[in-house]
């Protein structure tokens, strides 16, 4: 996992281009802003990890992309710009002809995503029905074939089962298969293992990441670990209260965090602190939607905050993708970091 | 499957048994149908003779274990107004209610489920409001008043169809139907539509409801992340899932409506069941009586196992051989 694949190069456009992206919710005691004005490009090939704790906004960040917020949620502001095209105020018809086939989405609990009372062949074809027209014997062998590459054995007996009779590890596969099955490039990847236990998520970590070495489909992966993102991921983005406080490679924020809330989620990783008696946390917890906060968003849990954080900070750019939205970015400190990331 | 249904042929029998118990001590509370059938004026040894040949003379437990018995040999009592036999009374006046309430559940079905969906689905335009509205009227207004009007409007008034009565019926393999002949279908037209307004109404509401439940969850959200269709999520994707309680009800009202169609059959004059039963109960008939309730509690089981047989057809979760 070093640069951006070769692919990238060839290309002087990011394959998506997020400008200013703002989603609000407008509910009876006020507007929440679960996204606030999130900038970040995505390569062609390459996976970025979107990393924050739950109600940070990486979902809807996802969402918001695909054109998914539903009412009383809107796209207040931004931009978002894949393959040359904004897709926000696309018609319905056009966005929906793009989902599924160019933009994919992974969704968290395989238990819930598929529809309990149809076959998984079913399932799966109308996915390809829905964007071209495949006689219905190739649609299915090529159903099994990717189901075949995602390692479910005997996908023949699988595409005639219905979700139940799956486990949970088994219909995650099957809703990643679905998700790559026009070819998509770009795959929004919610917290897809988050809900299996780690012995299944290391399986499906592995094939997600051979397939995507086949296909080089760009990936960003929705999480809140940082051991599994680390494994797959070219470049990090933090999520910090719908704003992303800090990105740059895997490397250099595992090993070099600049902000403090990045830094306070590393060192809350268990191997990261053999020694501690007590695993260090971040006090406090993340501010409820619709609580606003003067400047710095994460000022009232930060050890490090003075007066100077009243002011709102921008996300700066350091050097080329390494980003920081901090007033006193911790560069003084070494990190104890740490070979067990993964 | 077979464990099912042995099980379920016993609950059968003991709720039949209970229940036949219940009506039995019932009926007799109501009093002795003497003398409704005999002349009051009559001779005491005339009305002695009629009490011992019916067997009202006996004590209660005796009359019913007569009746048990006699029940088991498929013998229900016989009508002491029609003198006929009381289950071939009654097998003679179903078919005009089964097809009345059948025909009132399909016009029930076919046109409350899309009228349902369309209203789950747009969720807040005016068509959506303007059915959910209308769909609160046809649950309050009663059924005999909304029959009227519709005879006012259009036999009385526009005189497309016949006020009432049955028309003209073709016999198929013995029963006698109206589905068949032009005036048959034009009689039943109005009670029809007349029956079909209130599961109508509740099949709007639990549609429209069911959809705007399954619309906010994961699966149709993944469906749409995929890029299919709004319309092919709505039918094959959430309406297979909420027919499972549509049909669940469907079994419940179709009882309901043979059971009790006596209001709207009376309206239009149909010679179905109910009709039957309110002539049954005035003039105190007690082995129609008995034998009606008797096949209505009969009715719900066959109609309970018939929804379970369709939403296991529906939803794969439900497996009936599970006892086996």
């Amino acid at each position: 996992m070093q640069d951006l694949s070769p692919i990238a190069a060839t290309h002087r456009e990011p394959l998506l281009k997020v400008r200013g992206l703002s989603t609000h919710f407008t509910t009876v005691s006020g507007t929440v802003q679960a996204v606030d004005g999130v900038d970040f490009e995505i390569g062609h090939g390459e996976v970025v990890g979107l990393v924050g704790e739950s109600g940070s906004g990486k979902t809807m960040v996802g969402f918001s992309i695909l054109g998914l917020i539903d009412p009383p949620g809107r796209i207040a502001a931004g931009k978002v710009v894949f393959e040359g095209n904004d897709l926000v105020g696309l018609p319905e018809r056009e966005l929906r002809g793009l989902r599924g086939r160019r933009i994919s989405m992974v969704f968290q609990d395989p238990l819930t995503t598929l529809s309990p009372t149809m076959r998984i062949g079913r399932q799966m074809t109308n996915v390809i029905a829905a964007h071209q027209a495949m006689p219905m014997a190739d649609a299915r062998q090529h159903c099994r074939d990717l189901l075949g590459k995602l390692g479910i054995p005997s996908p023949d007996e699988r595409m005639h089962a219905y979700p139940h009779q799956l486990s949970g590890g088994m219909r995650q596969r099957v809703c990643i298969a679905m998700a790559m099955l026009n070819r998509p490039s770009l795959i929004i990847a919610d917290e897809p293992t988050t809900a299996l236990d780690v012995t299944t998520q290391a399986q499906i970590l592995g094939e997600v990441r051979k397939l995507r070495e086949e296909t080089g489909t760009s990936f960003i992966w929705v999480t809140h670990d940082l051991a599994v993102v680390s494994e797959l991921a070219d470049r990090l983005l933090v999520m910090y209260a719908g704003q992303i406080v800090e990105q740059g490679s895997v490397e250099t924020i595992l090993n070099r965090p600049l902000h403090p809330y990045t830094k306070g989620l590393l060192d809350s990783i268990p191997t990261n602190n053999p020694d501690a008696k007590r695993l260090p946390q971040i006090p406090g917890s993340a501010p409820p939607p619709g609580i606003g906060i003067e400047g710095c968003k994460f000022r009232p849990r930060c050890g490090f905050a003075t007066d100077t954080c009243l002011d709102k900070p921008d996300l700066k750019i350091l050097e080329g993708t390494r980003a920081v939205r901090c007033f006193h970015p911790q560069y003084d400190v070494e990190h104890p970091l740490t070979e067990a990331m993964s | 499957m077979g464990a099912f249904l042995v099980r379920l042929l016993f609950q059968g029998i003991v709720t039949l048994l209970v229940v036949s118990i219940i009506i039995f001590v019932g009926v007799f509370a109501i009093g002795n149908p003497l003398y409704v059938l005999v002349d009051p004026s009559a001779p005491a040894e005339v009305v002695q003779e009629t009490l011992r040949q019916l067997g009202l003379d006996r004590p209660l437990h005796e009359q019913y274990v007569r009746f048990v018995l006699s029940a088991l040999r498929g013998d229900l009592g016989t009508s002491y107004v029609h003198a006929l036999p009381s289950l071939e009374l009654i097998a003679s006046r179903l078919p005009a209610t089964l097809e009345l309430v059948v025909a009132g559940l399909v016009i029930a079905f076919l046109v409350g489920v899309p009228l349902g969906l369309l209203a789950g689905y747009m969720a807040n335009n005016w068509l959506a409001r303007l059915i959910s509205s209308l769909s609160i009227l046809g649950i309050s207004l009663p059924t005999f008043w909304i029959a009227l009007i519709m005879i006012i409007v259009f036999s009385l008034e526009l005189g497309w169809v016949p006020t009432g009565g049955r028309g003209d019926v073709a016999t198929v393999l013995g029963i006698e139907t109206s589905l068949l002949t032009a005036s048959g279908l034009a009689h039943m037209a109005l009670p029809a539509l007349a029956l079909s307004l209130f599961p109508l109404a509740l099949i709007i509401r639990l549609t429209r409801a069911g959809v705007r439940e399954h619309n906010r969850m994961d699966y149709v959200k993944f469906a749409r992340a995929m890029g299919i269709s709004p319309q092919r999520i709505l039918v094959s994707y959430v309406l297979r899932n909420i027919l499972i309680p549509i049909v669940t009800m469907m079994g419940l009202i179709f009882g309901t409506l043979v059971a009790f169609a006596v209001v709207t059959e009376t309206v239009f004059a149909w010679p179905g069941i109910g009709k039957l039963i309110i002539d049954s109960i005035k003039v105190s008939d007690r082995p129609v009586i008995i034998a009606y309730l008797l096949f209505v509690v009969t009715m719900f089981l066959v109609i309970s196992f018939i929804v379970d047989l369709i939403t296991a057809a529906l939803d794969p979760r439900i497996r009936l051989v599970k006892a086996s």
